[in-house]
């Protein structure tokens, strides 16, 4: 299947999942707000990051899949990365509330809410729609293996998983509701999960700010660049210039030259083809782009 | 960076003593820029230059292109630490060392 296809899937996918989670983020704001339970407000931090999330791959999904014109659009993993920071950032702002209350909570505990079994019936149901989605997003993920899709597969496990635990746990709080242990049930596993869930925050947040940050090509490297415009030093006329980059574990060469005019088209494309090629062997994982000032 | 020059009619010598590395690449840039109008010969003169970066090469590179359509560019007195370096990248094969 090709990419432009598998971007196609994904879009609808990721609208369905956008759409499903619209109301389950209604009834988590109500049920957080009647229940009071810091559980139900930790999940309605996570469905809130999750929706923005779903929005943002919603829109990137649908971009992709109408201007793919190559196998690889550049500025893709810019903007997932950007997606992970805005997302997880605010995620992590709300855990740290979270943190604090459960801290609170269990020097001030407080009886559980009588309508805490409705929002056990959510639960309930959130669990078998993340059992579905997970399913079809790894069947997307097995047609077409992108950046995208991955990181939809890691989030619809971990929707399963902090779902199922959630669910766990507010049934332990309604079975337990007459004993004190009840009280502190809530508190107890927020702080547990919060702080597990700020760990993985933090983690996609220095990926992705890893990812983003452009930073010099080290000295041996860009010797290595010059060493090859060297190499085909007979084949273009004027050197202009050497932009290189690398973020992630990528990097980006553009080197700016200029042809005499009785240089062909099928000489340019020689020159580029074999300046890449070179490149390649001599600096992993690097895009090179030769860009033509034009000819003399 | 100390750049120096002399000029004999079409011949322009350009002396350079220090480093010439990212900081200072840029002023050897513009100086070859400026003063090369006319100029059928250069002259590098790399006597008192005791490191060379992937900057300084660039400039040299863009040089000696330029040079290579109005006449000819020569790099003489090349210490072994910077002859190194022009080893190691291959300029030592596209430039004219004397």
């Amino acid at each position: 299947m090709d990419q432009q296809e598998v971007y196609n899937k994904q879009k609808k996918l990721s609208l369905a999942v956008f759409i499903s989670d619209l109301p389950n983020m209604i009834a988590v704001t109500i049920s957080a707000f009647v229940s009071n339970s810091l559980i139900v407000w930790l999940d309605f931090i996570d469905s809130l990051s999750g929706i923005i999330s779903d929005l943002i791959v919603v829109l990137l999904s649908r971009k992709m899949s109408r201007d793919l014109r190559y196998e690889y659009n550049y500025g893709v993993g810019k903007i997932e990365a950007m997606t992970a920071l805005m997302s997880e950032g605010l995620e992590v702002f709300g855990l740290l509330f979270v943190l604090g209350f459960s801290v609170y909570q269990l020097f001030f505990p407080e009886k559980p809410s009588d309508l805490l079994i409705f929002v056990v019936v959510l639960k309930v149901i959130n669990v078998c729609v993340d059992a579905v989605f997970l399913k079809k997003q790894y069947d997307i993920n097995k047609m077409g293996d992108t950046h995208v899709t991955q990181s939809e597969v890691l989030s619809e496990i971990a929707s399963l998983l902090f779902d199922a635990a959630a669910l766990v746990s507010l049934l332990f709080v309604w079975l337990l509701r007459g004993n004190i242990v009840s009280w502190y049930i809530s508190p107890i596993f927020s702080l547990v999960i919060a702080s597990v869930l700020i760990v993985f925050c933090i983690k996609h947040i220095r990926h992705a700010v890893y990812e983003l940050a452009d930073k010099t090509l080290p000295e041996e490297e860009q010797l290595k660049i010059l060493k090859v415009l060297a190499k085909h030093d007979k084949e273009y006329s004027s050197f202009g210039s050497i932009k290189s980059r690398f973020n992630g574990t990528s990097v980006t060469i553009d080197i700016s030259v200029s042809f005499a005019p009785e240089t062909t088209f099928e000489e340019i494309l020689k020159f580029q083809h074999e300046i890449q090629q070179d490149l390649s062997a001599e600096i992993e994982s690097c895009s090179v782009a030769v860009v033509i000032d034009g000819t003399e | 960076m100390t750049i120096t020059n002399r000029k004999n009619g079409e011949q322009l010598i350009v002396s350079v003593e220090g480093r010439l590395d990212t900081t200072t690449a840029p002023q050897l840039e513009k100086f070859i820029g400026e003063n090369s109008d006319g100029v059928k010969e250069l002259v590098i003169d790399l006597e008192k230059l005791e490191y060379i970066s992937s900057a300084g090469l660039r400039v040299l590179l863009s040089a000696h292109k330029k040079m290579s359509k109005v006449g000819t560019m020569k790099v003489t007195n090349v210490r072994d630490e910077v002859m190194e370096v022009f080893d190691m990248t291959g300029f030592s094969d596209i430039l004219d060392i004397g």
